[in-house]
């Protein structure tokens, strides 16, 4: 046995070995501890997106295509902010675990206290509009995310099925107008028996039917919600054609 | 002549201060003075080997590599221990991990040894033995063989949470710090290895008896 300790203690001298400072373990700490706080933050702005994608979309249009609240629901989830979240909290759930005192503590407490740290902080984040230049960043510089968001706006285009959602591109002065729907097609609407006001730029949603290959002859009309609704009054009731 | 002999007092009353002395007292000791540091080994030493021995089965050679490379990892990290864990839950829990890693590198096959002349060692079988129903067992080396046949073919983490709940006394918190679970589980852990081991020590005396 003494053996042993002879070999410890001389590698000990003859190495020269001196116990790795404090401020190592310090940072070593601090950069655990920053990754959790980050993991945490991440995920709460994706909770402030998923929050923002479900209050901008139009289940009165949803509902028309898929016919029930279930089915709306899981047509329009934002899977992709979803399975992010879950990968964050997964993330800050092993981080926490390599913390000195992180195995004490439940993973049952962890799971529900990450959860709702994340709700908390994503729905304030949501409050003050951060999850926006995030999302516009993510539109501007990640091509798979502009497709991906492009492809769920185009669910909304099923012209055989009476609805057709897309942009404004024209208005006349007798009130018809053009719009490209989020497919790439153009629309022709009259609106002259409308009291909606339409604008160039404007998102629409309009359930009705096909009268040619032009031409779209809509029973209501209704503003899509967007990214400024928070700062802009829309016109968000149904309009009615009663021609 | 009487200053080599009051030296050799001196020195003998620096150690008995040492080993009166607590294991964070001497880790606080080691830094200012690697010396110190033995006084942890020899504290150690004994309890470390049979520890790792029991968890893996390994040969003496073996054994002491990790020995090494547990207490040179311990001096070498005593800047990051604190009194909210006990020194001793702190040096298990690298040897555990030195352990798991040596077998992981080498790739040994777990055996885990229960015939010792160790006290320690025959209370785990006696704790074990109670567990499940041997009154009709007469002859203790039959039932030390059967012990060590279904410690061997209970799952690591079953066998790690017998040994230091049994074999090495430790209580349900020094468990958790050790391998790092959560003390309900650490409880719930020991529950299904008690299960598992009456299960497994069951059928294997049922089957002797059909043997025999």
């Amino acid at each position: 046995m003494d053996k042993l300790k002879a070999k410890i203690m001389e590698k000990i001298r003859k190495e020269d070995m001196t116990p790795r400072p404090r401020w190592h373990f310090a940072l070593r700490h601090i950069l655990l501890g920053t990754a959790i706080l980050s993991t945490i933050l991440i995920g709460s702005l994706a909770v402030a997106i998923v929050i923002r994608q479900l209050t901008l979309t139009d289940w009165e249009l949803i509902r028309h295509l898929t016919g029930s609240h279930i089915k709306s629901a899981f047509a329009v989830m934002p899977y992709i902010w979803i399975l992010f979240i879950g990968i964050t909290l997964l993330a800050a759930d092993r981080l926490l675990f390599y913390t000195k005192k992180g195995h004490r503590v439940k993973p049952s407490v962890i799971a529900l206290a990450t959860v709702a740290l994340s709700l908390t902080l994503g729905t304030l984040a949501y409050g003050i509009g951060a999850d926006e230049p995030v999302e516009n960043t993510l539109r501007t510089h990640l091509l798979p995310y502009k497709q991906w968001e492009v492809r769920r706006q185009a669910a909304l285009v099923k012209e055989d099925r009476g609805l057709i959602a897309g942009e404004i591109q024209a208005v006349t002065p007798q009130k018809e107008i053009t719009i490209r729907d989020f497919r790439g097609r153009e629309w022709k609407v009259d609106l002259s028996h409308s009291d909606f006001s339409p604008e160039i730029g404007m998102q629409i949603g309009m359930i009705g039917r096909v009268q040619d290959k032009e031409h779209f002859e809509y029973e209501n009309i209704r503003q899509l919600k967007r990214d400024f609704s928070r700062r802009r009054t829309r016109q968000s009731r149904f309009h009615f054609n009663f021609r | 002549m009487m200053i080599s002999v009051l030296q050799l007092s001196d020195r003998r009353c620096e150690m008995k201060n040492l080993k009166e002395k607590t294991d964070s007292e001497l880790v606080m000791l080691s830094l200012k003075d690697p010396d110190h540091f033995g006084q942890l080994v020899d504290r150690y030493e004994k309890k470390l080997s049979r520890y790792a021995w029991r968890i893996s089965g390994l040969d003496a050679e073996s054994l002491e590599d990790i020995l090494q490379e547990t207490f040179i990892k311990t001096y070498l990290n005593l800047n990051d221990y604190n009194n909210d864990f006990s020194f001793s839950s702190w040096i298990y829990k690298i040897t555990h991990n030195e352990t798991v890693s040596y077998l992981r590198k080498n790739k040994k096959l777990i055996t885990v040894p229960l015939e010792t002349e160790d006290e320690k060692q025959s209370s785990l079988i006696e704790v074990l033995k109670n567990e499940i129903d041997v009154e009709a067992e007469t002859r203790q080396r039959d039932i030390v063989s059967r012990i060590q046949k279904a410690m061997d073919m209970l799952p690591d983490k079953y066998r790690e949470v017998l040994v230091l709940r049994y074999s090495e006394d430790m209580d349900y918190r020094e468990i958790s710090d050790i391998l790092k679970m959560p003390m309900g589980t650490v409880a719930t852990t020991i529950n299904r290895a008690k299960e598992k081991f009456k299960e497994v020590a069951k059928k294997m005396h049922l089957n002797t008896q059909n043997d025999g």
